[in-house]
């Protein structure tokens, strides 16, 4: 979700990418928006985002997260997957509605 | 690849203690004041609205934990705490530590001495050529997992087999031997003369009997113990050749077994002295009776030839004289197993899990005896 975000909208602060979240969600995912914090030191430790200061809307200093290539990759692979897991799990819903 | 460029990462950070605390709380702050502006427009007065934005965000601490535990290596950062914690403890009350280092020391002494034990006792006694090669060959039916084996099964196993170097056989001897110093309660074994040489071992003075020596008729010889030699004999040489009255006939003493032999535990009172069993049993009807189970068989396997193998062959063998003698040799299969296993099992399993026992107990004492010495002295340590 992260990276779809960072993908979608571009270079984003922490606060910004769960906003979007919660937005994209209808707020039905609205988790302490803290723990986006690991989760992003994570991505980054792995490449798959690179983040550097910047002044924020308001002017604040904030944090901005943008998407790198290997994290374009990562996504990609992420969505392959999540593609893959969802077209099983229907595919046995859809025999139990037959059975039914 | 991902995971090993994060993992390098993780070490940069934690050998150089760098810490992103700063970068953190200053990406909180700026979080928390967007989420409370937003909140502003949203109609909240401002301490309210930043109330909302706090309890949104989700407890400050957790999130500095997780976000260090994906920092640095958390479980060599909490070792290098705990060990400077322990060495300025140590540091600051040397009598302490000394009573520590003592008490450690004494646990650590008496778990070695009891291993010095059970290796003593059990493994190094055990001390025959290549004795990972010998094995137990027994008879089984499907009541009996322990039947014995009769004389004339044990010959035709012999002749037959392809898969052992030979085998022996033996049954238990016991009797009184009299005229040195006062009679003595003594216990033996009759064997075959290849139960020596299966089992690899050369007589410390003297000499063992051969299949020669094994016959009806032969004369009456017999091989003594070590600690037979030294407790009757006062571990004179001179006993060889010398003629004991055992069990009112006259035997002479040929040879003596070396001082570790050790067959099912040096404690075994089986091993005062060994019989010729031809020579005594001979002419005894029991003998060639195949239904007669007298005799334990041990062998030792052939180079590279495995328990599993020579099962088969016996088992073979064991079918054809099911075939020639169906009354006595219907229903009985041959096991193969290690004679180390055979004895451990039987006789020592209850030093084994004893010894065991004692080490695992004296450890937790070990280990409850320093945490009380901590406790004491250091009243708030809880471990």
């Amino acid at each position: 979700m992260v990276l779809k975000t960072l993908d979608v909208l571009g270079p984003l602060h922490g606060y910004g990418v769960a906003r979007r979240i919660e937005q994209i969600s209808g707020d039905l995912l609205s988790v302490n928006q803290g723990t986006l914090y690991p989760v992003l030191l994570r991505l980054e430790q792995e490449g798959a985002v690179a983040s550097d200061w910047g002044p924020s809307e308001n002017n604040r200093r904030a944090r901005f997260y943008r998407l790198t290539r290997v994290g374009r990759k990562v996504l990609k692979a992420e969505k392959r997957d999540w593609e893959q897991t969802a077209a099983i799990i229907a595919r046995f819903f859809d025999v139990k509605a037959k059975l039914a | 690849m991902r995971g090993l460029n994060r993992s390098f990462k993780r070490l940069f950070n934690f050998t150089t203690n760098r810490r992103g605390d700063k970068r953190l709380r200053e990406e909180i702050e700026s979080h928390i004041a967007a989420q409370t502006e937003e909140n502003i427009r949203a109609g909240m007065g401002p301490e309210e609205a930043r109330r909302h934005a706090r309890l949104k965000f989700g407890a400050i601490e957790t999130v500095r934990e997780d976000y260090h535990a994906e920092e640095g290596l958390p479980l060599f950062e909490g070792l290098l705490l705990d060990i400077r914690y322990a060495l300025r403890v140590l540091w600051k009350s040397p009598a302490f530590s000394l009573l520590a280092i003592m008490t450690i020391a004494l646990g650590v002494g008496a778990n070695t001495s009891i291993f010095t034990a059970v290796n003593g006792v059990l493994l190094k006694s055990f001390s025959f050529p290549e004795a990972n090669r010998l094995v137990v060959v027994n008879c089984v039916s499907k009541s009996q997992s322990d039947l014995w084996v009769s004389y004339p099964d044990y010959l035709d196993w012999r002749a037959a087999q392809r898969v052992f170097v030979d085998l022996g056989a033996r049954f238990p001897a016991g009797g009184i031997i009299i005229g040195v110093g006062e009679p003595q309660r003594v216990f033996g074994r009759y064997v075959t003369a290849s139960f020596f040489s299966t089992l690899g071992i050369q007589p410390q003075i003297g000499g063992f009997f051969s299949e020669d020596e094994d016959k009806v008729g032969a004369p009456r010889v017999m091989v003594i113990s070590d600690s037979l030699w030294r407790r009757v004999f006062n571990a004179d040489p001179a006993v060889i050749g010398r003629a004991i009255n055992y069990n009112g006939a006259s035997w002479t003493v040929v040879g003596v077994l070396p001082v570790n032999f050790d067959f099912y535990g040096r404690s075994n009172e089986n091993n005062d002295l060994f019989l010729p069993m031809i020579g005594s049993f001979g002419k005894e009807h029991f003998l060639y009776d195949r239904g007669n189970h007298p005799c334990q068989v041990i062998a030792r396997l052939r180079p590279g030839v495995s328990e599993h193998q020579a099962a088969v062959e016996m088992n073979t063998i064991a079918a054809r004289l099911t075939a020639q003698y169906p009354v006595s040799n219907t229903g009985v299969t041959v096991d193969v197993h290690s004679l180390l296993r055979d004895f451990v099992g039987e006789e020592s399993k209850a030093l084994l899990v004893t010894s065991a026992g004692a080490i695992l107990h004296k450890r937790l004492l070990l280990r409850r005896a320093v945490r009380y010495l901590f406790h004491s002295w250091l009243p708030d340590c809880h471990f």
